[in-house]
Order: C-alpha cells, then sequence, then structure tokens
C-alpha cells in the first residue's frame, strides 16, 4: 500500500517536472529546431509556439545554449519558446513563466517532497478558518507594500480591489488552496518534521519571481497555531509589540526599490507602511513557527537521524551544485524546483580564485552549514551512535569538500577549534570558565596569524598604526569626501598616516556633511584624549580584529553608510529592512549589493542597539547557563556565534532556522515558551 | 525607429529592401503588395479583421495595437481562475463522496 502511494506520488513529481514545460500545439507544423545562427530569426518569428521540452530533446548536447526565465511572459505562453537572444557564440533562450503558474507548480512540488515525511500522530490545526484569513491579509499586505517589485516583473499584476479582477482572485484562490494542503498534510507529519530541518537548506523554497517564500507560509501557519494554541511568553511579545511600535511610527516611506538579489523572497525590496508591517509581522511569525514546530517534536526527535540528515543534505548540495555547473539544463530546472534565491553558479571554478558556492546564495553560509553538518555527524559518530559506515564516510568527504570550496576559512578553523574544545572536554572534566579562556586564546592566536597576512585597500604599508585606524580610513574611503579633487583617497589615507590629523579632514569644505554619524562616533572614540595604560583604544582594537578577519573594508563601508539618527540607533529600521540602509546616507558609493558582512551589525540595522543588547545577553545567558559537553548543540551554538560576527547569515531564511533551533536546542523546552 | 519584438514576432524579420516608417493616420499612404509576403489577418481589440500584404503594412499595423491572434484579448487569468475553482470544487465534492462511501461501508 504505502510503495503504491509512494510510486503514484514519485510518478505525480516527474509530471510535475516534465508537463508544464511540455504542452505545445501539435496541430500547427511549428517544431523544435537546433539552435545555431541561422535558425534565431526561426524562433524570434514563432514565439509562444514551440515548447521548452520539444527544445531540449533537440538541443540536448548544446553547448552554446543557456536557458533563462522569461517572467514576464502571458499564462498561454507558460513552458514555450518567448524568444532567442545570440550574444557572441552563444545563444540565451528565454523560457516563458508567469507568477500564478509558478505559484501553484512549486507549491505543489514542495508539498509532494513534503508527502514523503513519515506520518506521525495526528495533531488538529486550531481555528484553520482564521489562520487562513490571517495569512491572506499578511500576503495581500504584501503584495500592496511591495508593488513596485511586482508591476516591474509581472504581466497583468492588478491590485484593484474589483471582482473582475482577476488576476488577483486567481492569486488568492492558488494561496487558498495551497493553504489547505499544508493543513492536510502536516497534520500527520508536524511531529516528524523537524527530522528533516536540514532539508530547507537544499530547498530555498523561494517562489519564482516574488519576494516571497514557501518556508516562510508554511512557518507563518504554524506560528499563528503557535500564538492561538499555547500560553507563549507575553514578556518577549511585548517587547517586540513595542520595537514594532515604534517602526511604524518612525517610518520614512521612500519610493525607491532595493534591488533582492540573493536575498530574495526574505527581505524587503520597499519602505512604506504595508511591506514594514508584513515583514514585521512574518519575522515574528518564524520564530514562532520553528518554536511551534521543536515543541511539537518533543517525543520524536531523533538528533542521531538529524545528524545524518545534514551530512546527506550537505552531499545533496554539493551534487546538485556541481551538476548545476555543467549543465544549464539543471541549472535551469534547480532554480526553479529548488527554489533557489538566486541562480546556482554555472562554472565549477571558484570567483576570481576565492569561492564556490554552487546552488546556494552566499558562500559564507553554505560553508558555515557544511561545517555544523561535518560536526553534529562526527559528534554522534564519536560518541559511538552513529556507526560510521562506507556510505557515510563518502558523504563525511563530499561534506569536506564543500566546506573547503566555499572557501569558508572562518568556519573551517572554528569548526577545527571547536573539535579541539569538543574532544578536550570529554576527556578533562571541565568548567565554562576554562572554555572561555582557552577560546579567547585560540582566538587571539588566529587574529594574530592572519593579521601579518592582510593589507588595506587604502595604504600599501601596514603598521600597527594604519593597522588600528583601517576601519576609519576604509569608512572614509567611502564617504565621497574630498568631491572634485584629484587622487581622493590618497587625500584620507595622507590626513590619517603622516599627519595624523583627522580634523583637518572634517573642516575640508563639504566633507562634514558627508561623513555619517557612526562613522563620526567611531572617530570621536578613536581620537579622545583618554589613554588608560596598557588598555588598547576600542576602535584601535575593534580596527586590528577587522583587519584580522579580513572585514575592515566591509565594516569601513558599513559605517560610511550608516548614518541613524538616535532613535534609530537605539531601535533600528525593523526587520529585513535594507533599503533605508541602501538609499540613505552616501548611496551609490558601492556597486552592487554589498551587505554589512556581519550578522552583529545587521542585527544593530533591523533592531537598533536596544535589540542587539537584548539578543546578546539572551544568547549569551542560554549558552552560559546550559553548558553542557554532552550537548552538541552547545558547542554548534559556539560555532554560529563566532561566524556570525563576519557573516550575513541571518539575512537568509535558512540559516537563521537554523540558528534559532541550535538555541532553542540549548533551553529545556516547557510548554510555555 | 527601433523594430519592436512584437514586430518581429508577427510580421518577422524585416526584409532587406524594406525601410521600416511609421505612416501613422496618413489617408494618401498606399502599402505595396510584396508578393514574398504571405496574406497575414490580423485583428484589433473590437473584433475588426484586416489582410495585409506586406511586411512594412504588417509592421504598422501591430504598432497601431492589433495583433494577429484574437487570443491576445482572452483574459487568461479569468480562464484561470474559472478551471482551478472548478478542479478544486471537483476535488471538493470527490472527496466528501469518497469518505461518505468509506463510512457507509
Amino acid at each position: 500500500m504505502i510503495e503504491t502511494k509512494n510510486s503514484i506520488k514519485i510518478f505525480l513529481l516527474i509530471l510535475i517536472i516534465l508537463l508544464p514545460w511540455g504542452i505545445s500545439n501539435l496541430q500547427d507544423d511549428l517544431n523544435a529546431k537546433y539552435i545555431n545562427s541561422s535558425t534565431v530569426g526561426y524562433y524570434q518569428t514563432n514565439t509562444c509556439d514551440i515548447s521548452f521540452v520539444e527544445t531540449l530533446l533537440k538541443n540536448g548536447f548544446n553547448q552554446n545554449v543557456t536557458y533563462v526565465f522569461d517572467h514576464y511572459s502571458s499564462i498561454k505562453c507558460f513552458g514555450k519558446i518567448n524568444g532567442v537572444d545570440q550574444v557572441g557564440d552563444s545563444f540565451k533562450i528565454a523560457v516563458g513563466t508567469n507568477i500564478l503558474i509558478n505559484f501553484l507548480i512549486q507549491s505543489f512540488f514542495w508539498l509532494l517532497l513534503t508527502s514523503f515525511i513519515r506520518k506521525g500522530g495526528k495533531k488538529e490545526f486550531k481555528n484553520k478558518m482564521f489562520s487562513t484569513l490571517s495569512l491572506i491579509i499578511l500576503f495581500l499586505l504584501h503584495l500592496f507594500g511591495e508593488n513596485t517589485f511586482y508591476q516591474i516583473g509581472v504581466r497583468n499584476f492588478d491590485l484593484t480591489t474589483s471582482l473582475s479582477n482577476f488576476f488577483i482572485l486567481s492569486l488568492i484562490l492558488n494561496f487558498i488552496i495551497v493553504i489547505y494542503f499544508i493543513w492536510i498534510l502536516f497534520e500527520y507529519r508536524l511531529s516528524n518534521l523537524i527530522l528533516y530541518l536540514p532539508f530547507i537548506f537544499l530547498l530555498s523554497s523561494t517562489f519564482n519571481y516574488m519576494n516571497y517564500n514557501f518556508l516562510l507560509l508554511v512557518l507563518s501557519f504554524f506560528g499563528i497555531q503557535n500564538l492561538i494554541e499555547t500560553d507563549f511568553s507575553k514578556k518577549y511579545s511585548l517587547t517586540y509589540l513595542s520595537f514594532c511600535l515604534f517602526w511604524l511610527l518612525q517610518q520614512n516611506s521612500n519610493s525607491y526599490l532595493f534591488d533582492v538579489d540573493k536575498l530574495r523572497g526574505f527581505s524587503n525590496t520597499s519602505l512604506n507602511i504595508p511591506s514594514v508591517l508584513f515583514w514585521m509581522l512574518s519575522f515574528y511569525l518564524l520564530i514562532h513557527g520553528i518554536i511551534y514546530i521543536t515543541k511539537n517534536s518533543l517525543q520524536n526527535i531523533e538528533h542521531k537521524v538529524i545528524a545524518k540528515n545534514f551530512l546527506i543534505t550537505g552531499s545533496l548540495i554539493t551534487f546538485f551544485g556541481f551538476i548545476s555547473a555543467y549543465s544549464s539544463i539543471f541549472n535551469f530546472f534547480s532554480y526553479y524546483y529548488f527554489g533557489l534565491n538566486k541562480r546556482a553558479m554555472s562554472q565549477i571554478s571558484s570567483i576570481s580564485g576565492n569561492t564556490w558556492r554552487g546552488l546556494a546564495p552566499s558562500a559564507e553560509s553554505i560553508g558555515e552549514f557544511f561545517a555544523y553538518s561535518i560536526f553534529i555527524f562526527l559528534f554522534y559518530v564519536y560518541k559511538k551512535q552513529i556507526k560510521m559506515t562506507r556510505l557515510y564516510a563518502i558523504f563525511l568527504l563530499i561534506n569536506i569538500f564543500g566546506v573547503i570550496r566555499a572557501n569558508n576559512v572562518a568556519a573551517i578553523l572554528s569548526l577545527i577549534i571547536l573539535f579541539i574544545l569538543f574532544i578536550a572536554t570529554q576527556k578533562i572534566k571541565t568548567n565554562i570558565r576554562s572554555i572561555l579562556i582557552f577560546i579567547i586564546i585560540i582566538f587571539l592566536l588566529v587574529l594574530g596569524f592572519f593579521f601579518s597576512a592582510r593589507e588595506i585597500s587604502i595604504s600599501p604599508l601596514v603598521s600597527y598604526e594604519v593597522a588600528s585606524k583601517s576601519l576609519i580610513l576604509e569608512g572614509l574611503k567611502y564617504s565621497n569626501l574630498f568631491e572634485g579633487e584629484n587622487d581622493r583617497n590618497k587625500n584620507v589615507s595622507r590626513y590619517l598616516e603622516g599627519e595624523n590629523d583627522l580634523g583637518t579632514i572634517f573642516l575640508y569644505s563639504g566633507n562634514n556633511e558627508k561623513i555619517s554619524t557612526s562613522l563620526k562616533f567611531v572617530s570621536n572614540t578613536f581620537t579622545q584624549n583618554i589613554n588608560i595604560p596598557f588598555v588598547p583604544n576600542g576602535i584601535a582594537a575593534l580596527s586590528l580584529f577587522a583587519l584580522s578577519i579580513n572585514r575592515s573594508e566591509k565594516w569601513g563601508i558599513f559605517l560610511s553608510k550608516y548614518n541613524p539618527n538616535t532613535s534609530e540607533f537605539l531601535f533600528g529600521t525593523g526587520p529585513l529592512e535594507l533599503n533605508s540602509y541602501f538609499y540613505g546616507h552616501n548611496s551609490g558609493n558601492v556597486e552592487g549589493l554589498v551587505l554589512p558582512h556581519s550578522s552583529i551589525l545587521d542585527i544593530l540595522l533591523f533592531f537598533g542597539f536596544f535589540g542587539l543588547l537584548l539578543f546578546t545577553f539572551f544568547v549569551l545567558k542560554i549558552l552560559i547557563n546550559n553548558f553542557n559537553t554532552d550537548n552538541p548543540y552547545w558547542y554548534l551554538l559556539l560555532f554560529l556565534l563566532i561566524n556570525w560576527i563576519k557573516s550575513d547569515s541571518i539575512l537568509y531564511i535558512a540559516p537563521l532556522i537554523l540558528f534559532v533551533f541550535t538555541l532553542i536546542q540549548n533551553i529545556k523546552i516547557t510548554n510555555k515558551d | 525607429m527601433e523594430i519592436s519584438q512584437k514586430i518581429i514576432e508577427y510580421c518577422g524579420i524585416k526584409p532587406s529592401n524594406v525601410e521600416f516608417v511609421i505612416v501613422g493616420n496618413d489617408p494618401n499612404f498606399v502599402f505595396i503588395n510584396d508578393a514574398k509576403f504571405p496574406t497575414l489577418a490580423l485583428y484589433d481589440i473590437e473584433g475588426n479583421v484586416i489582410n495585409v500584404n506586406s511586411w512594412l503594412e504588417c509592421a504598422n499595423y501591430i504598432n497601431g495595437g492589433w495583433v494577429n491572434n484574437l487570443d491576445v484579448f482572452i483574459n487568461q487569468e479569468k480562464i484561470l481562475f474559472f478551471t482551478i475553482l472548478l478542479l478544486a470544487t471537483a476535488g471538493v465534492v470527490l472527496n466528501k463522496y469518497y469518505k461518505y462511501k468509506l463510512n457507509s461501508k
């Protein structure tokens, strides 16, 4: 019976993968042709007539073609060739897609995959109608708030409230159907869901050409259930509510569209009340959703299974990453069916000999994932709870290969240190104080080692003198100072290196307004006259640290742009809201999406100083109070915290979920959160 | 004048001996038939039909909002909406029937 059911499901999966791209008018005499210079005109004339599958069959081994999505396609042209462009010797084939169809196909694909999860006890969801209605309202808030994003790329995007607006009616109907299937599928699988947590790194679940994520939808549903069902902590909710009120009241709407790029599906594109409201509510529900899943899987949680799934997922990510790099066809399908935020890499070689991210949007976050997987698996092998078979040894090697290719040095080093720490704590009875001393010593040694290998982009010489100012130097470099003068960077470095006179830079006409409030604060702290013997200046120490971990330039850019007023500094601008940061002070000083490169700075941006303080207090309290050498998640929480200092992982949904999960595994859970 | 993707799609690639000019509403302009151009029927939103006999004539009509297929004026979202609604309703009815049959056994 189960085997028959699984066979049907596999058949449906294959159907969902192939059917949408294979529908074509069989009555016409138009056939797909091998794509070369002579057939470009044929495809350009006969758009929306030839199916993608037909074209694939003719061009399976054509190395000169790449397949791209034509998001602006009509429903009728879905899955058909909508254009061919020749660029040099290669050809770009545009395949029609449409947001309404995408939503259905991708949701059903992911729901079908979920249906393979083993059934557990039944969980009756409460107030399903209310939950659905709340999610629809939330979804409409998102569409209204981010309509600029959708209007650019979605055909017939229309938000007028009318019964003849079939675009929005179809979207809502699709949404209701998907939520209905979420009810049915998860009521029997909720208790086993946590075991498959690692797979969210493979299935990013972002809807094609939408700034919306399937995981966010599912977790928001669970989040609402958590609020309805359980006696959750009012203390944290009230704190969050007060932050929300501040964000809404202090909102300075603008009309800029933030190009979310690799953050698509989990970042606010627009700065206005509906979009800020959507993201702050979604963020809150997301956290509650994770708590809800954890609470409902307390009976069924098997950490060995989770550890194995981490290793399997890591191997699959590496495997599919390589196939996507080799084959443009698979690259197309992996983007669509895994719901990737960004197309997988189309080359095996690393970017500028540096990192290889494969399927993931960020090499840093996937590096952390590989390291996490390796540690948790080896932890249980060491504890003799998992037997190291030949197959798992291969998976382990693939994961090690993955972390090396991601070239996340911080993740690799912290993984090694974590292992040393783990082995040491297993052999010697120890306490939290000695562990902290060990970490600090190792930390300083590593920093010292890397410090000697670094250079500052603005200065050829790295002396202690220059290094201690590296953050300020880089910040000033990106502050658009000395406008109209030749060699502006040299002016900055000359004042700081040779003349050691920061004041002159501020006095120069036009410079003062261009220096952000944060950079001014940092500069003032650096140049203060208080000198305590043997105690380094805070900014100098931070600059040395930033330089050692190769973050002085990125954090310098952050300082040049981060220009909050007092209230923004204290409370932030709201979760996942980067619009005001990118289009605020010194906008356009860097090209492309240059993120702060530190989750700590991201938290400062989103939740302000108070938020950062609360986060630090809360997390450190958990880490110190729940020290347990037999809990792998204690080490892993430490690992993530160290890595979050230099990575933007909080900006991606899967790493954020992993962090919250790891945090929860360090708390003794009761029904009250 | 730039040739739009729509013109290439409906009328084909511009023949080398033709110069693309927008005629507009000039009543004195006469399009010269091109024997090599297969006659093409174009439609407007009101359902009017015109047969065009040259690439230039075709391009001008397309430029004026005419299309070669009435499907363009069909509300595809409306069709999708009612199709999904129908399928969903059928699914619910079948499910109820299946459960009823199961209970009656």
